[in-house]
C-alpha cells in the first residue's frame, strides 16, 4: 500500500475537521464556559497535523482500490480519536476511552452515549457532540471530495468506501459534482428541519442539536429524556417524518428535486422500506394501545416515532420502549437489524441488501422446483450481477460473524443477554439505544473499557460497512505484496 | 460540455480518460460489464450498462441536453444508428467511427451528409496515413504535418556519434545550415521544453520543426542519409494494411503482405491486386528469411497482437532493415518498446482519440482562437497545437522577445500567407497567422493560454 496517498487524504480531512470545530468554539466563547481552551488546543493540534500530512508529496501515485479503502478506514479511526480531544482536554468526559467512544458514536451517527448527566455539559461541547453526527452522516470524505476535487479521478474509491450500500453510484458524471449535490440536498433538508422545529416551539439551540441528530440519523440529544423531554406531539411528528426522509436513498431526493416523482416512487427499495415502516407502525400501535389507555393518536405518535427512529438507526426516544410488550420490542429489534436505505445517512444492513437476499431465497426455491429454469434477480428492472450478489451474501455473513465476536467480548462484563446483544447490535448498526440496561433511558457508562473499545470498533466497522476496516487486517495491504 | 461515449473499448476508454481530465461531463454506455467496471473504477465518469442505440438508455443518459455523442463501438452500423437516434433525440453533435473498408471515402462523405454526422472517424485510415508519412521520411521516428502539410515536425533520437551531442541549442543553431527549431526534448523520461541553454546528450528524444526541405538538410547535417524507400514488407493483413497498401501503391512502392489466414489472403488479393500476398506466419523467422527480409527497405508489423508485432519487428531490426514500424495497442507497452530501440510506433487508438479531442476542443471554444489541430507527442506528455490568431488574440504585433510566455511553452512556427516563419525574438504574431505552439499537456485551449498573465 502506498502510505503517502493515504496520509495525504487523512491530512486533508483533518484540516476540515479542525475547521468544522470552529462553530463549537464560537459557542463556547459566547457562553464563556470552561471548554474554550480545550477547543483552541484541539483545533490548533488537528490543524497542524492536517497541514503537515496534506503537504506529503505523493509523486503522482494513482490511488488504487486498496489505498482508497484503507484511507477511509484510517481517516475515520484517526478522526474519531482526535475529535475526542475537546471532551477529554476540557474534562467534560474525564476518561479518554469514554471520550473516543462518544466521538466515534457521533461521527458514525450511532448516538450511543456513555454520559449519564448530559445536561451538565457546556453548550460548546454539546454542539460539537451533535455536529459530529451531521458531518459523519453524509460522510466527511464525501464532503472533502465536494470541496477538493483535486484528489483525482480514482477518488471514486473513497466515495465507495464511505457511502453506504452495495453499489453506491454517482448522481452525475463527476464525483465532485455528485458530492456537492448530495451536500446541497442534505444541508437544505437540515435547514428546513431547523425552521420547522423552531416554529413548533423548540428553542433555537435545541433545534440545531436535534436537526443534526435527525439529519445524520445519529440520535444525540441535549436532554436526558431525549425528544421526550419536550412532550410536544408537533416536534415528535416533524422529527418522525424527517427521520424517515433522511433514511431514504438520497438519489431519490435528487430525482424528486428534478421533478421525477414517478421513478422515485417506483424504486423497489423505497417501497419495501415504506411498507415495512407502515406495517410496523400499525402493528405496534395496536399492540401498545392498552398502555396508552386506548388513545389511538397518542399510541400512533409513539409507535410511529419509535419505528422511525429505530429503522433509520437514529436512536431518539420519546418514551422508554423497554416497558412495551414483547411483540413490539421484537418488531423494533427486527427493524434495528434492517437499518435504513442504501445511499442514506442511516446504518444497519440496508433494505436493498434485505430485498436482494429475499429475492435470492425465492430464486433458490424456484430453482429447486424447476431445476433447469433460468432466471435472473432483478431490482428496479435491472439485473443484479453475480459479483454484487455474492458480495451481499458475504457482507451479510461477515456482519453476523462480527456481531457474534463482539457479543462474546462484551459478554465478559456479565450483563444479561438482551443487554449484551442489543448493545452490540445498536453500535454496529449505528442506532444508539438497545434494550434493558442500554435502553433509551439507559447509557453505556457501566461497560468495561474493553467492551467500550469493542463497541467503538463496532460503530466504525458498521458505519463503513465492514470491508474498508477489514482491509486493514489484510497483511498484503501493509507489506506491499 | 456533456459528452456521451458509446462503447467502452480501447478508443472509448482513451477518449473518456482524456476528455474527463479536460473537465467535461462524460457518460459512457456499453453492454459489457467488465469494460464498464474498469472505466468506472479508474475514471471520473458515469457508466450506464445497455445498448447505446436504445432510446431508453440514451434518455437515461440525458441525451437531450448533451452536447456531443461519440459512437465508437465495434460495429460501424451500430455507430451510425446510435448517432442517428441521438440526433433525433436532441444531441447537438455526433461523431461516428466507420472503419469498414467497404465504406470508402466517398461513401463517408455521403453518410456524413445523409445521417447528419458531424464527423466520421476511421482510425485505420488515419493510422495508415501516419505510417505512410513515416515511410516517406524514414530518418525520423515520427512525423506530424501542420499548416496544410507545409510544415513538418519530426522526432529523432540523439545517437552516440551525432555532431550535436554535448552542445547547447544556441551553438547548434549557429552551426546549422538550415532553419529549424528544437521544440521538445525527452531526457531520461522527463519532458523538457528546451531553451537556448539546453545541452543535448545521448538517447535524448528530440522533436524538431521546419519545412520538409530544411528537415532533410538537417538530417544530412546529422550524417543520416537514407536512400528512398522502394519496397515495403507488411505482416498482418488488417484494415490498416489495406489502406496503407493503397497509399503506397499510389506512389509506386512495391508492397509485400505476409498474412497467416488463407481466407484473409484471398480477400487481401481481391482488395489489393497489385500487392504480393504471402500466406505464412509473420512471426516465423524462416518465413521472413525466405522473403529476404534483410533486403526490404521498410518493415511494418500490423498484426492484431502487440506481442507478435514486437517480436517480428525486433527480428527485422536485427536484420538491419532500414525502417521498422510497428503497431502497439496497449499504450503502457510503448515506453518498454522504445527502450528496445524501436522508435516508430503507431497506436491507432491514440491517433483516433487525438482527432476527436481536437474536435471537442474546437467545439468548446467557438469564441476565441480555437485549436485547429492538436497532436500529442512524447507519450501524450506534450501537445502541439495549431491555432489561428484572430482579433481576440492578445499581444498582436508585439515582438516576441518582449512578451512573457508561460513556462514550458514554445512558439514553434508561424505561418503567414503560406510562408513559414520559424520565430525568433524579432518576429511577432499578427491577425490571421497560423501559430503552432508546443507545450506541456493539459492547458492549451486558446491561443491566449500561452501568455503569462
Amino acid at each position: 500500500m502506498n502510505m503517502r496517498v493515504v496520509l495525504r487524504v487523512l491530512g486533508t480531512v483533518l484540516i476540515w475537521e479542525s475547521i468544522l470545530m470552529l462553530p463549537s468554539l464560537i459557542i463556547s466563547i459566547a457562553d464563556n464556559s470552561y471548554d474554550i481552551d480545550a477547543f483552541i488546543i484541539s483545533i490548533a493540534l488537528i490543524a497542524i497535523i492536517g497541514l503537515v500530512l496534506s503537504k506529503i508529496n505523493t509523486h503522482n501515485f494513482q490511488m488504487r482500490k486498496r489505498e482508497g479503502f484503507a484511507a477511509v478506514a484510517i481517516t475515520w479511526i484517526v478522526m474519531s480519536m482526535l475529535g475526542a480531544l475537546p471532551f477529554y482536554i476540557s474534562g467534560g468526559i474525564p476518561s479518554y476511552i469514554d471520550a473516543v467512544f462518544e466521538t466515534a458514536s457521533g461521527f458514525t451517527t450511532t448516538g450511543s452515549s456513555i454520559l449519564t448527566d448530559i445536561e451538565s455539559l457546556p453548550r460548546g461541547l454539546l454542539f460539537w457532540r451533535s455536529f459530529t453526527h451531521w458531518i459523519g452522516g453524509m460522510g466527511v470524505l464525501v464532503f472533502t471530495l465536494a470541496l477538493m476535487p483535486s484528489l483525482g479521478a480514482r477518488s471514486v474509491f473513497l466515495m465507495r468506501a464511505e457511502s453506504p450500500g452495495p453499489s453506491p453510484g454517482k448522481l452525475v458524471p463527476k464525483i465532485s459534482e455528485s458530492s456537492k449535490i448530495l451536500y446541497i440536498i442534505y444541508t437544505a433538508m437540515t435547514a428546513i428541519l431547523i425552521i420547522l422545529l423552531v416554529i413548533a416551539g423548540m428553542p433555537l439551540f435545541d433545534s440545531f442539536i436535534h436537526a443534526f441528530g435527525t439529519a445524520g440519523t445519529g440520535g444525540f440529544s441535549n436532554k436526558a429524556l431525549s425528544v421526550g423531554a419536550y412532550n410536544n406531539p408537533w416536534v415528535d411528528w416533524i422529527i418522525t417524518i424527517f427521520m424517515f426522509l433522511f433514511g431514504a436513498n438520497f438519489s431519490l431526493h435528487y430525482l424528486i428535486s428534478k421533478g421525477d416523482w414517478k421513478n422515485a416512487l417506483k424504486d423497489e427499495e423505497f417501497r419495501l422500506y415504506g411498507t415495512t415502516v407502515l406495517i410496523s407502525i400499525i402493528l405496534i400501535c395496536i399492540n401498545i394501545l392498552p398502555l396508552y389507555s386506548y388513545n389511538v393518536f397518542e399510541s400512533l405518535t409513539q409507535s410511529a416515532f419509535q419505528v422511525s427512529t429505530l429503522v433509520t438507526t437514529t436512536g431518539y426516544a420519546t418514551t422508554d420502549f423497554n416497558l412495551w410488550p414483547m411483540f413490539s420490542k421484537t418488531i423494533l429489534l427486527m427493524l434495528m437489524f434492517f437499518g435504513a436505505c442504501a445511499g442514506s445517512t442511516g446504518g444497519g444492513v440496508k433494505f436493498i441488501r434485505i430485498l436482494i437476499l429475499i429475492k435470492s431465497v425465492f430464486y433458490e426455491i424456484s430453482k429447486t422446483v424447476h431445476p433447469n429454469s433460468v432466471k435472473t434477480i432483478k431490482v428496479n428492472g435491472k439485473t443484479v450481477d453475480n459479483s454484487t450478489l455474492s458480495s451481499i451474501m458475504i457482507f451479510f455473513f461477515a456482519y453476523v460473524a462480527i456481531i457474534i465476536i463482539a457479543v462474546i467480548i462484551v459478554s465478559l462484563d456479565n450483563f444479561d443477554f438482551t443487554t449484551t446483544f442489543t448493545a452490540v447490535l445498536a453500535t454496529i448498526s449505528n442506532i444508539g439505544p438497545g434494550l434493558e440496561v442500554v435502553g433509551p433511558m439507559g447509557s453505556f457508562a457501566d461497560f468495561s473499557n474493553l467492551s467500550k473499545i469493542a463497541l467503538t470498533s463496532c460503530m466504525i466497522i458498521g458505519r463503513l460497512e465492514l470491508i474498508p476496516i477489514l482491509v486493514l487486517f489484510s497483511p498484503s495491504v501493509w507489506k506491499n505484496i | 460540455m456533456k459528452i456521451i461515449i458509446i462503447g467502452a473499448g480501447k478508443v472509448g476508454y482513451a477518449l473518456a480518460q482524456q476528455l474527463s481530465t479536460e473537465n467535461h461531463d462524460i457518460i459512457v454506455i456499453d453492454n459489457d460489464f467488465a469494460a464498464l467496471t474498469h472505466a468506472d473504477d479508474t475514471l471520473d465518469v458515469m457508466c450506464i450498462k445497455g445498448n447505446g442505440a436504445s432510446v431508453q438508455i440514451l434518455k437515461e443518459a440525458g441525451i437531450s441536453d448533451s452536447d456531443l455523442l461519440i459512437a465508437v463501438t465495434n460495429e460501424d452500423e451500430l455507430n451510425m444508428i446510435c448517432c442517428v437516434i441521438g440526433k433525433k433525440l436532441g444531441v447537438k453533435h455526433t461523431i461516428a467511427r466507420i472503419r469498414n473498408t467497404d465504406y470508402s471515402n466517398d461513401e463517408h462523405e455521403m453518410l456524413k451528409k445523409e445521417l447528419e454526422l458531424d464527423m466520421v472517424i476511421n482510425p485505420e485510415m488515419d493510422a495508415a496515413a501516419e505510417i505512410f508519412r513515416l515511410l516517406q521520411l524514414p530518418q525520423a521516428a515520427n512525423v506530424e504535418t501542420f499548416a496544410h502539410n507545409l510544415l513538418e515536425m519530426v522526432e529523432f533520437r540523439v545517437l552516440e556519434f551525432d555532431p550535436i551531442i554535448n552542445m547547447d541549442i544556441q551553438s547548434v543553431m549557429k552551426k546549422l545550415p538550415t532553419n529549424v527549431l528544437f521544440c521538445a526534448v525527452k531526457n531520461n523520461n522527463k519532458l523538457i521544453i528546451p531553451k537556448g541553454d539546453y545541452v543535448f546528450s545521448q538517447d535524448d528524444v528530440v522533436y524538431v520543426i521546419g519545412e520538409r526541405a530544411n528537415i532533410t538538410k538537417f538530417f544530412k547535417y546529422l550524417g543520416r542519409t537514407s536512400h528512398k524507400t522502394k519496397n515495403v514488407t507488411i505482416i498482418g493483413g488488417s484494415r490498416i494494411t489495406i489502406y496503407l497498401t493503397w497509399l503506397l501503391q499510389e506512389i509506386g512502392m512495391d508492397v509485400k503482405i505476409i498474412e497467416i489466414n488463407k481466407d484473409r489472403c484471398i480477400y487481401l488479393n481481391e482488395e489489393t491486386p497489385k500487392a504480393l500476398i504471402i500466406e505464412g506466419d509473420g512471426t516465423d523467422q524462416e518465413v521472413l528469411d525466405n522473403e529476404n527480409i534483410n533486403y526490404a527497405d521498410a518493415f511494418v508489423a500490423l498484426t492484431d497482437r502487440d506481442e507478435e508485432n514486437l517480436i517480428s519487428s525486433l527480428y527485422a531490426y536485427q536484420c538491419e532493415v532500414p525502417k521498422v514500424i510497428l503497431k502497439i495497442n496497449r499504450l503502457n507497452y510503448i515506453p518498454i518498446v522504445k527502450k528496445l530501440g524501436l522508435d516508430s510506433i503507431i497506436s491507432p487508438k491514440q491517433t483516433t482519440a487525438n482527432y476527436i479531442i481536437r474536435y471537442v476542443r474546437a467545439l468548446d471554444n467557438s469564441v476565441g482562437s480555437a485549436v485547429d489541430k492538436l497532436y500529442k507527442i512524447l507519450d501524450g506528455e506534450a501537445e502541439v497545437a495549431e491555432f489561428t490568431a484572430n482579433s481576440t488574440t492578445h499581444e498582436l504585433g508585439m515582438k516576441l522577445r518582449n512578451i512573457a510566455l508561460k513556462k514550458d511553452v514554445i512558439i514553434a512556427a508561424i505561418v503567414r500567407n503560406k510562408k513559414i516563419i520559424i520565430p525568433f525574438g524579432n518576429d511577432c504574431i499578427e491577425e490571421g497567422d497560423k501559430v503552432i505552439v508546443v507545450a506541456k499537456s493539459g492547458f492549451l485551449f486558446d491561443l491566449n493560454d500561452i501568455y503569462n498573465d
